[in-house]
């Protein structure tokens, strides 16, 4: 123990001189800025700046993907606070808890919630990561296609509640999100599903310019509806983390820190994934349930917390394995091949101060992004003063631009105007948007993962069953299930009732 | 969600619609996923067959849009509604305006005029449109126009010079 | 020493080639985009962005690569041909894979519509987990014919990988049979025959190179007819080993231009391909870390070398009953 502190600390003490942070300032405010135009994600921003590091010292190269890594998680909730459009996809849950407090005036507060939440949760994967890197990688070898199936289950289980609101409406939105995430070619004959002979929709449809019209044209439709009054007073409030926030709400930042990056050492599952699961988490276990979605300071530190520990956590499996956790890190993977630093099971055996290394441009990553989370609230509190007329249609130029740049494809701006209609209607009629974003997330691995676990099974669904990590995920399932039904669930309680009294007085 | 927030809650005619709307999309998955082939001939196992996963999928959405239907009737989507009021329909008028301004510039504009070009048309008529009132003072709406021009031809340029200089993305 | 001879070869080839045109040289006078029909951080996306940036320094002019993955990388590689074809605009990834999308009727085009620029060459290899029954080849040669046996699962990165296509070649010569278990890429076949969820994972070297080192996979089997090297952990015995007479062409990456792109780009290129990248230490570098032959090619040369697996492929996956047209109408001839 004492040994890996002292080797963080010597590799601290080498990262951290000018250079570094001339580079750092610059890569993490480029990647707060990617990441809070909405379309253009971590993962386009660490991919363009791959090709601009490349001539850099491959240490200083990294830091800077790093920087932009960690940035752009982190500034995609701006725009998912004060506008209700998720700047990347792993912003989605910030949006449940963040838009709801800014329209209470609090958007300040929110902004200083998420700095802290972020902040602390990128800590807490971070050390994670410096004690636990080997033994986590292996144990997410453990989860193979039978467990993936169900955690999508699981996932899939848990939508339709997630949002608030009625239960049943986000199932049919969560299930229309897993089928539209069966469009395109499947992956065991690479048929062309649902394509009708067009070319375009054989590619299936991506995630992002979907995202970009659910949430950023479908907002800017439902905001042209409001009647023209608006001026929601804005209280700057306390751009700084709050201790009270952190000792009121440890036990959910800590509790959402572990679950993102844990979720982020699972390859196939991303900051998405990891935000809806520790939000999904917290309301479960909060005492004020009731405000999950209409501005709860819980939900949303839970979101913040989850989303970037999982930025470390999807480290781990990249320095111990070279299997990327999620797709900004398989990018940051391919950079350190191109530099010649080998990622992978031969690092801790070849160079195991790497690791630090990792760490300690992880940590210094973090702390950049707690500078400019004081000094950024201020300036990005004046979006709120435009009035809408003119800032709508700005907003519909970056949502167009940034549903096109990822992948240069004109169908992807189609692909964002039929999710922007289709969602302002639904909107409308009362669905939420953030199931059907998890469905399509998680609609990938539930078909291929299930199909995969056939096929090496050989047909037999025993595995599914019988393999231990799969017993409790499958428990979890059906026990969510059979309690969200509200007659069974009201039995249950009543049952309990003396008990959970009891627990709940000692936890309180 | 949010939408708690905006709106007032649909009524239950509006659910039963929905729910058909849901139930015939459900329907259609299901006969399409019927429809597909199993590849049975190229030795593979039915059971990884590309129909089965979205087949479910569409039987669930009309299976959840029954419950809906169901759900709706109970709550009286049969029974006589207040006709909606001006104030909503003026919502919805509002709403269409944006959206076909939306897609004439996303779908049509944009890649048929330069960027920069078809960014700043649209900025200047959405604003305009969405800022003129019956009767406005032609001063008022010369200064708007004005605005309006500005802001539109600001923010495609520097829209354009951020992607296509610092971004090195090329504009469609 | 296959390897120096194509060097030599492709040297030779574009020297002739590249004096021929030396003048009226192309100044890009934007940013030209490279195309990569691939999501981003994969192996050939790895190359590729390699390849961009010594092009960069070669035409004095930024290459943007972007990444457009889908439909088996036939989606961007379509909008390459669908774009303006004014050189600005580049495809990349397997050569082989471009032969065989007419074929396999993803896309409407064949090795002939582009001049081809490639860069390096990936072995596959079939591993097996170290604790499954399969300690070499001869093992899993047995379990594969062995007559009324459960096939074995083997990983491959999807349809129509390198993976797959290996496995199918040894189908097709050995008439045994496997158990074909896709995964979404290289990096998730491996890690799945690593965490023992199959025995074996048929892929390229470059993505098992690390795993093999570590001792947390067995190499069976290269697709070559002589032992490959591997750095820090021995020679690769060679399929032909056990399968005599198996054909054993490599597999090329690079990227393409359609041929009808103004002629002073190719010229350009030809030239960049023999001043920069055939003397290339990043590339050479990185070909070598990775497990991969540095094979810079281009014009005739690399056609000829990448339609030596586009032949193959295309006829197994027809023999296979999974193409749309029969290879001989797309002027790929059987032999």
């Amino acid at each position: 123990m004492l040994d890996n502190l002292s080797m963080l600390g010597g590799q601290l003490a080498d990262q951290a001189n000018l250079t570094t942070l001339f580079n750092v300032l610059w890569a993490t405010f480029a990647g707060i800025v990617v990441g809070s135009l909405p379309g253009l994600t971590a993962t386009l921003g660490v991919a363009l700046m791959t090709s601009l590091t490349f001539s850099m010292e491959p240490n200083q190269a990294i830091q800077v993907l790093i920087c932009v890594y960690v940035g752009a998680i982190y500034g995609g909730s701006r725009s998912a606070i004060l506008l209700n459009i998720p700047g990347t996809p792993a912003s989605a849950a910030s949006t449940l808890d963040g838009f709801p407090l800014a329209r209470q005036g609090l958007a300040g507060r929110a902004m200083g919630i998420s700095t802290t939440g972020s902040w602390l949760g990128t800590l807490t994967g971070t050390l994670v990561m410096a004690s636990l890197a080997p033994f986590l990688a292996n144990f997410a070898l453990s989860f193979g296609s039978y467990e993936l199936f169900w955690v999508a289950v699981f996932g899939i289980v848990i939508s339709g509640t997630l949002a608030g609101g009625d239960p049943l409406k986000g199932y049919m939105v969560g299930f229309l999100g897993l089928f539209i995430s069966t469009i395109g070619q499947d992956s065991q004959h690479a048929y062309p599903r649902f394509a009708f002979g067009n070319p375009d929709l054989a590619g299936g449809i991506g995630l992002l310019p979907a995202l970009v019209g659910a949430f950023g044209l479908a907002e800017v439709l439902t905001a042209m509806g409001r009647p023209p009054v608006h001026g929601v007073v804005t209280k700057v409030g306390s751009v700084l983390p709050r201790p009270a926030d952190v000792a009121r709400y440890w036990r959910t930042i800590l509790r959402s820190g572990l679950i993102g990056t844990f979720t982020g050492t699972l390859p196939g599952l991303g900051e998405e994934t990891a935000a809806f699961a520790a939000y999904a988490a917290a309301r479960r276990a909060s005492r004020e349930r009731e405000k999950f979605g209409q501005g709860s300071i819980e939900g949303l530190i839970a979101a913040e917390t989850g989303e970037s520990a999982c930025v470390p956590g999807a480290m781990i499996p990249v320095l111990t394995l070279a299997v990327p956790g999620s797709a900004p890190a398989a990018v940051l993977m391919a950079a350190m091949f191109i530099h010649g630093l080998n990622p992978g099971p031969m690092l801790l055996v070849t160079t195991p101060e790497y690791l630090y290394r990792v760490v300690a441009m992880l940590m210094i990553a973090d702390m950049a992004k707690l500078f400019y989370g004081f000094f950024l609230v201020r300036p990005l509190l004046l979006i709120l003063r435009v009035p809408r007329e003119r800032l709508m249609p700005v907003i519909v130029l970056l949502c167009t631009i940034g549903a096109y740049a990822t992948t240069a494809r004109v169908f992807n701006i189609w692909v964002m105007l039929v999710f922007g209609v289709l969602g302002m209607v639904l909107r409308r009629m009362k669905f939420p948007m953030a199931p059907m974003i998890l469905g399509m997330v998680l609609g990938e691995l539930l078909d291929k993962n299930l199909l995969r676990g056939l096929t090496i099974a050989n047909g037999s669904i025993l595995p599914f069953f019988t393999r231990p990590i799969c017993i409790v995920l499958a428990c979890l399932s059906f026990g969510s299930v059979i309690f969200s039904v509200p007659a069974v669930s009201i039995r249950l309680r009543r049952l309990v009732r003396p008990g959970a009294r009891r627990r709940a007085a000692s936890l309180g | 969600m949010t939408v708690a927030h905006d709106s007032p809650p649909p009524s239950p005619r509006a659910d039963l619609f929905t729910a058909a709307g849901f139930l015939a999309f459900g329907v259609a998955v299901i006969v399409v996923s019927a429809q597909m082939p199993t590849f049975t001939d190229q030795g593979t196992p039915a059971y990884v067959a590309p129909g089965i996963v979205p087949g479910f999928h569409g039987t669930v959405i009309s299976l959840l849009a029954l419950v809906l239907a169901v759900r709706s009737v109970l709550r009286g989507a049969f029974r006589p509604m207040p006709g909606s009021g001006g104030s909503a329909r003026r919502s919805l008028l509002r709403i269409a305006l944006a959206c076909v301004l939306a897609i004439v510039f996303s779908g049509f504009m944009v890649g048929r005029l330069p960027f920069w070009l078809a960014a700043a048309i649209f900025v200047f008529v959405f604003i305009l449109a969405f800022e003129w009132r019956p009767g406005m003072a032609s001063g008022v709406l010369a200064r708007d126009a004005g605005i309006a021009a500005a802001i539109g031809l600001g923010t495609g340029w520097g829209i354009t010079l951020l992607f296509e200089h610092v971004f090195l993305i090329r504009m469609p | 020493m296959r390897r120096r001879d194509l060097l030599l070869g492709a040297t030779a080839a574009m020297a002739g080639s590249g004096r021929s045109f030396a003048q009226g040289a192309w100044k890009p006078d934007h940013p030209v985009t490279i195309i990569v029909p691939w999501a981003a951080g994969g192996s050939t996306d790895q190359c590729v962005r390699v390849v961009a940036s010594e092009l960069q320094a070669a035409l004095g002019q930024s290459c943007v690569v972007v990444n457009q993955p889908g439909a088996s990388g036939s989606i961007g590689t379509r909008n390459v041909l669908a774009g303006p074809h004014d050189g600005y605009t580049w495809a990349s990834g397997a050569a082989a894979d471009l032969g065989c999308y007419k074929v396999l009727g993803l896309l409407d085009t064949s090795l002939d519509d582009w001049n081809l620029y490639l860069a390096i060459a990936n072995v596959s290899v079939i591993c097996a987990n170290p604790s499954s029954p399969y300690k070499d080849f001869a093992a899993f040669f047995a379990a594969m014919t062995k007559p009324g046996g459960t096939e074995v699962p083997v990983a491959t990165a999807g349809i129509s990988s390198a993976g797959q296509l290996m496995m199918e070649m040894l189908r097709a010569a050995t008439k045994g049979a496997y158990r074909h278990v896709p995964y979404d890429g290289g990096n998730p076949a491996v890690i799945a025959a690593v965490a023992g969820e199959t025995p074996i994972v048929s892929c390229l070297l470059v993505e098992a190179g690390d795993m093999i080192k570590a001792k947390r996979l067995v190499p069976l089997a290269a697709l070559a007819d002589k032992p490959v090297p591997l750095a820090g952990y021995g020679a690769i015995p060679p399929i032909t080993q056990w399968v005599p007479g198996m054909a054993a062409p490599l597999n090329y990456f690079g990227i393409w231009l359609p041929k009808d792109a103004p002629a002073e780009v190719h010229a350009t290129m030809q030239q960049a391909w023999q001043d920069r990248i055939a003397s290339s230490k990043a590339l050479r570098d990185y070909a070598e870390r990775r497990a991969a032959l540095f094979t810079p090619l281009a014009g005739q040369p690399a056609h000829d070398e990448a339609m030596k697996l586009v032949r193959q492929a295309a006829w197994l996956y027809y023999d296979g009953g999974k193409a749309k047209v029969s290879p001989d109408t797309v002027g790929i001839s059987r032999a």
